[in-house]
């Protein structure tokens, strides 16, 4: 699964072999007869952005969940950063940072409070903990709403924080479901651009949405899952060539080509 | 029509579905059955007794008296009752095409038949059978009745809806839901103490209550007016009564007219719109001194778990809890003797205690959503349970030992109260080591908000609560020696024995602690997290 890496120069010792940062093999969680991802394999290399999209309930949270620990697999290997979730999995946690798609706050904390804690339990010395969180609060514009408990913050801003969280470990893989859904466009942009500088550094991004205009901006290479199985992965072009669209095909028209778009339904019949 | 009456039965509807699951229903009705009934009963009883034993004029100056006190609850009890009910909040209904005056009268319609009307109809029966005996004078009783309770109604509507902005501000709603309890107890307080001081004080105590003479102060109000028809029709001065039912008539109208007239600036937004609050400057130099201790994960754990008790309402509540059993061996010792000291401090001692097993028992409940947080990071679990049970062992022993020795204190015992406090903590470490691995076998999703912050839901049923109460039997057990050590010096009068059997129960607790938790706890807690996630979070396990 790892890709061979050319050796230009035999004369000179061979490069390191690149780890992928997420390896999954055979993922597979049912609930009941209900597969919610079924046999779900693949390789992450480090610092991508890899868009993981699919229509509701496809078993995108699902999978996210089982990456990151919190929910059992019923089969299959995850391998995250080096370490392996079934053998190492706190190994696994302290290398991870996660944005959940329902938020995982401490509502009556304040912002500051909140990733401070996170910080901590991230195992951080106080000095670290103390000016990443100052840095943090002020990169996500929380500065005014610090003080406040985190239950009076609005849906952005609870967000924002959440975020902040995620981040203070400078974590080497990071996975966030729905990280722009309600969030407004300044923040957004504040939001890419950390997302941008994270990726540049060697973070490797692991990103859940429904937004496809922005996952065909920000991915580096994307997954297609429905109904608990991987479609397609690749870029945006190898995409639209394995399933025979044009080259200005948007990646709408591949994700509606995947799931196959259900036929167009008659109108309601008192809206005639 | 067609529209009113679905409203009502939404109304209703509500009032009896504010718990989760099918118990919630019985719940409702239970609790309706022992409080609301029996405190109805005993108001009705209160104001039988007042009217007997008064002499003429004073009767008049006592329903005066009663109906201040209807007046005053119904002013209150929505307010109160506003964030732990949304039957409360008739705002969801502007969206839809019914004019305002069915929502008036449909809100109207539906507090006459909530429940809470069952506190007063037998004060009502009782002034009905005692003031209106004769046949001309029992239909202005009634429509005097009738004007009355309409008005009460009608004037705490209006109240509610002006106050919809402030009541529905997080801190207000906060605070409702630690109003709510006290004024449960109350429920069992008022009746205790009106009954007691009735029946030791006889007519005296309706006396000293209409002492007074509120008619002076209320004669003109609509109490006044709705009492005095009452007392003019059973002194057969009907033209008198019916002057004062014109006046309550009029209340009535003037009432209706305001609480239309709110519902309009409602209905346009005028009221209820909540403004921006304008947030505290943040600083990093003011970091909270607590906050510098926690340089480690347990001392963040602990910290977060205090400030979670002390912020979130649900949880603060649990420090309010042992004024009921107080409430009840002070009610009980003070008045009929019925509770001597030694008795009454180890009941509180037993109830506050086991009142705080509800949360030794679901550690993880409190987290909520924060539990993914706390899961998806690689602290250590057993620095996970340590940090929570810091938090949890020290307030249940802080609040119990203050709750022991207060009642010590009042009935006269103190150093009986102080060695029973002793013993409070080696037991909250007993039961905290059991409740670690209830905690972890038997995760529960706390209810939400308006709901008992540590009620069980339906899906984790009957069998999960009788292991919960087997557990805490079973924690008792294993309490057995720290009681022994607690009895055995006072039943062998060797009082020095003291100084030995307090250390030795808290090396005993201790070691029972340390035992469960390095032994079984902290690795359960690893093989069963995501199976406690799931629990906590949405009732249902994977």
């Amino acid at each position: 699964m790892v890709p061979d890496t050319p050796n230009p120069e035999p004369e000179t010792p061979n490069p390191p072999l690149l780890e992928p940062s997420i390896f999954i093999r055979g993922l597979t969680k049912r609930y009941g007869s209900h597969v919610a991802v079924d046999d779900l394999s693949l390789t992450v290399m480090p610092g991508e952005f890899f868009g993981f999209l699919g229509p509701n309930g496809a078993g995108k949270t699902t999978t996210i969940r089982m990456l990151v620990g919190l929910l059992r697999p019923d089969a299959g290997q995850v391998v995250i950063a080096g370490h392996d979730l079934a053998s190492d999995p706190l190994g696994l946690k302290g290398a991870i940072g996660l944005l959940p798609d329902e938020l995982n706050l401490y509502e009556r904390l304040t912002a500051r409070e909140f990733i401070q804690f996170a910080g901590t339990m991230y195992g951080l010395p106080r000095d670290a903990v103390l000016s990443r969180t100052e840095e943090l609060i002020g990169l996500m514009e929380l500065e005014e709403h610090a003080t406040k408990m985190i239950v009076d913050y609005s849906a952005g801003m609870k967000k924002k924080t959440a975020m902040a969280a995620a981040l203070i470990h400078n974590p080497r893989v990071l996975f966030m479901d729905e990280p722009f859904e309600g969030i407004d466009a300044v923040s957004s942009r504040a939001l890419r651009h950390v997302l941008d500088r994270l990726r540049e550094r060697g973070t490797t991004v692991f990103f859940s949405s429904h937004i496809l205009d922005l996952a065909e901006r920000l991915c580096t290479r994307i997954a297609i899952i429905h109904l608990g199985r991987v479609q397609a992965v690749g870029t945006l072009p190898d995409l639209r060539t394995g399933i025979g669209l044009p080259d200005e095909a948007r990646l709408e028209d591949v994700f509606l080509a995947l799931v196959g778009a259900p036929p167009e339904k008659d109108d309601l019949s008192w809206i005639a | 029509m067609d529209r009113l009456i679905p409203i009502v039965a939404l109304k209703l509807r509500l009032v009896f579905r504010q718990g989760r699951g099918p118990w919630a229903v019985v719940g409702i009705l239970l609790m309706v059955l022992c409080f609301v009934v029996p405190f109805g009963i005993g108001l009705g009883a209160f104001t039988y007794m007042g009217l007997e034993a008064l002499p003429g004029r004073d009767k008049g100056e006592f329903l005066h008296l009663a109906l201040m006190g209807v007046w005053v609850f119904w002013l209150v009890f929505p307010v109160v009752g506003f964030s732990l009910n949304q039957s409360y909040d008739l705002t969801r209904l502007f969206i839809y095409p019914i004019s305002r005056r069915t929502i008036f009268v449909a809100n109207l319609l539906a507090c006459l038949l909530d429940p809470t009307m069952l506190l007063v109809l037998p004060m009502f029966a009782v002034i009905l059978l005692s003031r209106g005996g004769s046949l001309g004078a029992a239909p202005l009783v009634f429509l005097a009745l009738a004007l009355f309770l309409a008005q009460t109604v009608a004037f705490s509507q209006a109240m509610l809806w002006g106050l919809l902005n402030i009541l529905r501000s997080r801190r207000i709603r906060d605070w409702a839901i630690l109003l709510a309890p006290l004024i449960a107890l109350t429920f069992y307080l008022a009746p205790h103490l009106l009954a007691s001081g009735a029946m030791g004080g006889g007519p005296d105590t309706f006396r000293k209550l209409v002492a007074w003479h509120p008619s002076r102060y209320l004669g003109y109000t609509p109490v006044g007016m709705a009492a005095g028809a009452i007392e003019a029709a059973a002194r057969g001065a009907y033209v008198e009564a019916a002057g004062r039912l014109f006046g309550a008539a009029g209340y009535l109208v003037l009432t209706i007219a305001l609480g239309g007239f709110i519902l309009s600036r409602l209905h346009i937004g005028e009221i209820g719109a909540q403004p921006a609050r304008k947030a505290r400057q943040a600083s990093a130099a003011r970091e909270p001194a607590l906050q510098r201790l926690a340089t480690n994960p347990l001392a963040a754990l602990a910290l977060k778990e205090a400030r979670y008790y002390w912020r979130d309402p649900r949880h603060k509540s649990m420090f309010i809890a042992p004024l009921f059993p107080m409430a009840v061996v002070l009610a009980g010792a003070l008045t009929t003797g019925i509770w001597k000291p030694p008795a009454a401090i180890a009941f509180t001692a037993f109830v506050c205690l086991a009142s705080f097993s509800a949360l030794f028992q679901n550690i993880f409940g409190v987290d909520r959503e924060g539990l993914r947080l706390l899961f998806v990071t690689p602290c250590d679990r057993e620095d996970i349970l340590i940090g929570k049970n810091i938090a949890a062992v020290g307030a249940a022993t802080l609040t119990s030992g203050v709750a022991v020795l207060a009642v010590g204190a009042i009935l006269g015992d103190a150093p009986l109260a102080a060695i029973c406090a002793a013993f409070v903590f080696p037991f909250a470490l007993i039961l905290s080591s059991v409740g670690n691995i209830v905690s972890i076998h038997l995760p529960q999703r706390l209810a939400r908000r308006g709901e008992n912050p540590f009620t069980t839901s339906s899906s984790v049923g009957c069998l999960a609560a009788l292991t919960r109460l087997g557990a805490l039997m079973v924690a008792w057990l294993i309490g057995l020696p720290v009681f022994a050590g607690a009895l055995l010096p006072t039943v062998l009068h060797r009082p020095g024995a003291y100084g030995f059997t307090v250390p030795l129960a808290v090396l005993y607790a201790a070691g029972v602690y340390a035992g469960v938790l390095r032994f079984y706890a902290a690795g359960a807690l690893a093989r069963n997290e995501t199976r406690i996630l799931e629990q906590c979070l949405t009732g249902e396990a994977t």
